[in-house]
C-alpha cells in the first residue's frame, strides 16, 4: 500500500461508522429488534457479507484480533477475502482461533469453543426479517412485530408438526428474545440456537442489502420457538467426526469418491484441529500432524 | 425548454406536476434505509436506479392489461446536466462536470375517481444515459405506482410499491441472486439429515402398511 492509497481506518468514513454504532447501540438497547440503517455500498456483493462487514468495520479498533468463518471453516473464499479485507484496511491481526480473537465475523455457524465475556460474534444476515417467509410484506411484518402478533409462526410450526410429525425447521431456526420479540438467528443450523441463550459475549446482526441490524447484549435470553408436547431439539450425528473422534459437534458430510463413499467431519475448522493436536484422532485421521500458522500479527 | 405538457396544462386537460409540500426536504436513498409507503422523490429515485429489464416488463404488463393506464409519449428528451458533489468540509458544492439523461413525461388518461377529476395524468422517468426505452418504462411505472394516490384499485404487480420497489434495485437482485455460489453446506446438511429421517420414516410407515395388507388378503 502506497501512502496515496490509503483508507480511512476500516475502510468506512468516521460519518458512517457513527451512525452504525448509534443503529448497534440501539439494537443492543431493544435485543432482537431488528433497527433499520442508512446501509453502504461495499466493494463487495450484496449477499457475501456486506452488513457483517459494515457492523465489524464500525466496532474494530487497530488492537482487535480477527477471525472470519464461513460454514465454521476459516479457509472458505468468503472467510479468507473478509479476513484479507480488513487486514488490509484496518491492518489488525487475525487469528482462525476461537480464544484468541476479539472480534468473530461468522457465516451459518457459531463456533464450538464457548465464547466468553469481551468477545463479539458478528453474523452475517441474507434475510433478517423471521416472518418473511410468511408474510413477504415489510409493512405487514413491522406491524406484526409492533404489536407482538406472532400467531402465524406458531401456526407454521404446528402444521409442520401435524404434517410431517415434527417442526421441519433445521435452519434459521426463529427465537424468542427476552420474551419479547421473534428473531431470526441467521442461518446458522438449529445445533447452534441454545448457543446464543444467555452467552457472554456480545452478539450482532448485520444486514445489509436489507438495511437491519439487530443484537443480543452478553446473557440475554434467547429461547428457540416450541411447543410444550413438542420441544424443541437439536440435531444429533450417529457417529464421532472421522479426524478428531469429536461428540455433540455439528459436522459436515463430505464425499471421498464417486461411488457414495463419505464420512462426517467438524464443520467447525479451528476446533477440529486443536483437538487433533491435543492427541485426539478419528478413524480417519491422516498420520502426520497438523503444523499451522494460526495467527498474524498487525503489520 | 418548454415542454410538451405545460401546452395540455394550459388548457387545465392534464393534472399539474407532481408538487413536495414546502417544507418537504428530498429524501436521499443512497443514505437513509427505505421506508413503505413512501413518498414520491423516494420512488423516483428508486425507479431511476432500477434494472431496465426489470422497469421495462413492469412496464409492459400495464399495456397488457395488467393496471392499464393507457399511455401517450407526451415527450422523450434528451440532454445533459450539471453534476455537483456536496463535500460536508466544503461550504459549496463542487462541480465535477456534466451527465448525460433521458426524461419521459408520460401522458395517460385518466377516467376520474372519487379522489380526482377526469384529467390526462401524468408518468414520470428520469434516466442515466440516453435511454429511451428505460425512461419510458420508468415513466409507466411511475404511473401505475401513483394507483394509491389517484384512488385507483391496486390489482396488479405494476402498481404494488414494496414489490416493485424492494426488487427493482440490481446490484441488489445480482448479489443476492450470485451468492447461492457461496457454500451453503452447513445449511444443506441440516435439510439433508431431515430429509432422510423423513423418508426413513416413510419407508416404515410404507412397510407396515404392506405388510398389513398381505396379512388381511391371506386371511
Ligand atoms: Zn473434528
Amino acid at each position: 500500500m502506497t501512502d496515496i492509497a490509503t483508507y480511512n481506518f476500516a475502510y468506512l468514513d468516521e460519518q458512517t461508522k457513527r451512525m452504525i454504532r448509534r443503529a448497534i447501540l440501539k439494537g443492543i438497547a431493544i435485543p432482537g429488534y431488528q433497527v433499520p440503517f442508512a446501509s453502504r455500498e461495499m466493494p463487495m456483493p450484496y449477499g457475501w457479507g456486506t452488513g457483517g462487514v459494515q457492523v465489524t468495520a464500525s466496532i474494530i479498533g487497530p488492537e482487535d484480533v480477527l477471525k472470519v468463518i464461513d460454514q465454521g471453516a476459516d479457509d472458505t473464499t468468503n472467510a479468507v477475502s473478509i479476513r484479507a479485507f480488513f487486514k488490509k484496511v484496518a491492518n489488525v491481526a487475525v487469528t482462525t482461533e476461537t480464544a484468541k480473537a476479539t472480534i468473530i465475523q461468522t457465516r451459518h455457524r457459531i463456533p464450538e469453543h464457548p465464547l466468553t465475556s469481551g468477545q463479539v460474534l458478528v453474523y452475517q444476515v441474507p434475510i433478517p426479517e423471521p416472518l418473511r417467509f410468511l408474510e413477504p410484506r415489510e409493512t405487514e411484518t413491522r406491524k406484526m412485530h409492533a404489536l407482538e402478533e406472532y400467531g402465524l409462526m406458531h401456526v407454521k410450526l404446528y402444521e409442520d408438526i401435524a404434517r410431517h410429525g415434527r417442526i421441519a425447521t433445521t435452519y434459521a431456526y426463529p427465537v424468542k428474545v427476552e420474551g419479547r420479540y421473534v428473531m431470526d438467528p441467521s442461518p446458522t443450523p438449529k445445533f447452534d440456537n441454545p448457543k446464543m441463550h444467555r452467552s457472554p459475549a456480545l452478539q450482532l446482526f448485520g444486514a445489509g442489502r436489507e438495511k437491519r441490524i439487530y443484537a443480543l447484549p452478553p446473557f440475554t435470553d434467547v429461547v428457540s420457538l416450541d411447543f410444550e408436547d413438542h420441544p424443541f431439539e437439536v440435531q444429533t450425528f450417529d457417529q464421532p467426526c472421522a479426524l478428531c473422534a469429536a461428540e455433540n459437534v455439528y459436522l459436515d458430510e463430505v464425499i471421498l469418491d464417486d461411488h457414495g463413499g463419505h464420512m462426517f467431519v467438524c464443520s467447525d475448522t479451528d476446533h477440529c484441529e486443536k483437538r487433533r493436536e491435543q492427541g485426539h484422532r478419528g478413524h480417519l485421521a491422516p498420520e502426520t500432524p497438523l503444523a499451522l500458522e494460526k495467527t498474524e500479527p498487525a503489520q | 425548454m418548454p415542454r410538451v405538457s405545460a401546452i395540455l396544462a394550459r388548457e387545465g386537460l392534464i393534472e399539474p406536476d407532481g408538487d413536495m409540500p414546502q417544507d418537504h426536504v428530498p429524501g436521499d436513498i443512497t443514505r437513509e434505509p427505505l421506508e413503505f409507503p413512501m413518498a414520491r422523490d423516494i420512488r423516483l429515485q428508486a425507479l431511476s436506479r432500477g434494472d431496465e429489464g426489470f422497469l421495462l416488463a413492469l412496464g409492459y404488463s400495464t399495456q397488457r392489461g395488467y393496471a392499464r393506464n393507457h399511455p401517450f409519449v407526451g415527450e422523450v428528451r434528451i440532454g445533459e446536466v450539471e453534476l455537483e458533489l456536496d463535500v460536508p468540509e466544503l461550504p459549496f458544492a463542487a462541480p465535477l462536470g456534466s451527465v448525460r439523461v433521458t426524461e419521459c413525461q408520460m401522458v395517460n388518461q385518466f377516467k376520474g375517481s372519487a379522489k380526482a377529476p377526469p384529467q390526462f395524468t401524468r408518468g414520470y422517468g428520469l434516466v442515466f444515459g440516453q435511454s429511451e426505452r428505460k425512461a419510458m418504462a420508468m415513466a409507466l411505472c411511475d404511473r401505475a405506482l401513483r394507483a394509491t394516490e389517484l384512488g385507483e384499485d391496486v390489482v396488479a404487480a405494476a402498481q404494488d410499491e414494496e414489490f416493485v420497489i424492494s426488487h427493482s434495485d440490481n446490484v441488489q437482485a445480482t448479489g443476492f441472486v450470485e451468492h447461492l455460489k457461496l457454500p451453503h453446506y452447513v445449511d444443506f446438511q441440516a435439510e439433508l439429515d431431515l430429509v432422510r429421517r423423513m423418508r426413513a420414516e416413510h419407508d416404515t410407515r410404507e412397510n407396515a402398511g404392506k405388510a398389513e395388507e398381505k396379512r388381511e388378503a391371506a386371511e
